[in-house]
């Protein structure tokens, strides 16, 4: 079990992180209109936490607390909803074709923002992330990052 | 394009595809003065970007895109569109 964890892990968190995006990009979807708005809060919720995790919580040495990990992820989880209703809010005007287009509008300045500001690690983005997890070489989460 | 960055890839397209997208609803769908309008802006917009903000010229497009459609949201020339229920 250790062993398929360690070599598929990583792949098995991806599919379900990528399940629940496509199910958010669905849920105004069923409602009849196309927002494309949902990887903009993905991206905010990720750079909090990985900022958080690699900048802020770096107070204990040793294993990484669970409770800080629940912490960035209520965090994440405010801010993107935060977000959300400044953009929801004036976005409510739109429909169809020219919601999915103002929606696409803040992804992409979202997206070269990440790119280009200092706390987000610019293109290079944020590494040496401490694990909540005892790392070994026999349970290591990233087979590609434990490599080198 | 390639020519001017001395390298060539395959994904080279896509700002550009995304910044034309942003133009013809910046001006108006279905129009064609207000495309050329759109270009104008979006691209003078871009171009009088000052240089220590170099970086976030890319967004200026889609900047000027999601304020035009707040304020007007059929577009600069476009016809506002009267829904028939």
């Amino acid at each position: 079990m250790a062993a398929f964890i360690a070599t598929y892990g990583f792949l098995i968190v991806s599919m379900v992180l990528a399940a629940i995006l496509a199910l958010s990009l669905y849920l105004p979807l069923m409602a009849g209109q196309l927002s494309l708005a949902s990887p903009g809060f993905y991206a905010l919720g990720g750079y909090i936490g990985a900022i958080l995790a690699t900048r802020v919580f770096t107070g204990e040495s040793g294993l990484y607390p669970v409770k800080w990990v629940l912490l960035e992820m209520a965090v994440g989880g405010l801010a993107s909803g935060v977000l959300a209703v400044l953009v929801g809010v004036p976005a409510l005007r739109l429909r169809g074709i020219f919601l999915a287009f103002a929606t696409i509008a803040f992804v992409e300045i979202l997206r070269v923002l990440s790119l280009n500001l200092d706390v987000t690690g610019e293109p290079s983005g944020s590494s040496a992330f401490p694990s909540p997890s005892r790392p070994s070489s026999a349970t290591c989460g990233l087979p590609r990052r434990c490599s080198s | 394009m390639g020519l001017s960055v001395s390298i060539a890839g395959p994904y080279f397209g896509i700002s550009f595809g995304l910044k034309g997208l942003a133009v013809i609803v910046l001006g108006g769908l279905g129009d064609i003065p207000g495309a050329v309008l759109g270009g104008l802006v979006i691209g003078l917009a871009e171009a009088f970007v000052p240089s220590q903000y170099i970086a976030y010229r890319e967004a200026v497009p889609f900047a000027l895109l999601f304020i035009v459609l707040l304020v007007r949201p059929q577009g600069l020339l476009g016809r506002a569109v009267v829904q028939k229920v």
